[in-house]
């Protein structure tokens, strides 16, 4: 079943999408395992964009969350916001005995899901993570 | 889910702090603000009690990463102890935290204070 949720670019956002996407999967019945990675692949995402992604005060965006669950126990959520170009993907990742902090948020994403892509499209920047169950 | 943090102060400089809840963009200004109010000379061993803490994002290492900075330049440390699976998952991924600033239970992290202080004997 596909769902598409908006928010506007304030922090207090994140938490109520984490609210709801957890809602959605656990009446869904996935794993606390599944829903806590993908509320935790939320914020990270979300937490770049809201605060990077729109580096003028005055002027404030839109961000679309679909969340689509299929049948063979996959969740897709696609992020698409009009905040200025940025592939997350792109950013260098952060050698682990690099002790200076920050750039942390990119490797949970990559661990976290099965798969995740990034594309500019119409001046929106699309990113779209899959995840389906794992063994334990 | 917000944080509390309960600040336990103790003889012998050591001071622990239990977390409640989750450790997230949201909360991290109250993490900073309770462990920052402690002065890490006359506390030089501070202790994070992970055991109520169901969540904790790269926002939240983040922070528990500089205090753990904080404690170690004044000379003293800080551990973190009982992580749940899916908190111990983050740091696992993040690795910003040794593992050796980590403990699974009290007793872990006694013995590892014990053999410290022997050392410095």
């Amino acid at each position: 079943m596909n769902e598409a949720v908006s928010l506007k670019t304030e922090h207090a956002e994140i938490q109520r999408f984490q609210h709801h996407l957890e809602q959605r999967l656990r009446g869904e019945g996935f794993s606390e395992d599944l829903i806590h990675d993908l509320i935790l692949v939320s914020e990270e995402l979300l937490v770049n964009t809201i605060s990077y992604g729109y580096p003028d005060p005055n002027v404030s965006g839109s961000i679309e969350v679909n969340i689509l669950v299929e049948q063979s126990r996959k969740v897709t959520v696609t992020f698409r916001d009009d905040a200025q170009a940025f592939n997350p993907l792109a950013a260098e990742e952060r050698d682990p005995d690099d002790e200076r902090e920050g750039g942390w948020g990119i490797p949970m994403i990559k661990t976290l899901t099965d798969k995740v892509s990034y594309r500019r499209e119409e001046n929106h920047n699309i990113l779209v993570i899959e995840r389906s169950e794992r063994d334990s | 889910m917000s944080l509390t943090i309960d600040v336990y102060k103790s003889d012998g400089g050591k001071c622990k702090f239990e977390l409640n809840g989750r450790l997230d963009t949201n909360t991290t200004a109250l993490f900073d603000e309770k462990v920052g109010g402690v002065d890490n000379t006359e506390y030089p061993l501070q202790i994070v009690d992970l055991e109520n803490l169901s969540y904790v994002s790269s926002a939240g290492v983040r922070s528990l990463f500089k205090a753990r900075k904080k404690a170690h330049e004044a000379g003293g440390q800080l551990l973190l102890v009982k992580p749940q699976p899916q908190v111990k998952k983050v740091f696992d991924i993040i690795k910003a935290l040794p593992s050796t600033s980590i403990f699974k239970n009290e007793e872990e992290m006694d013995n590892y204070l014990d053999m410290i202080q022997k050392k410095n004997q």
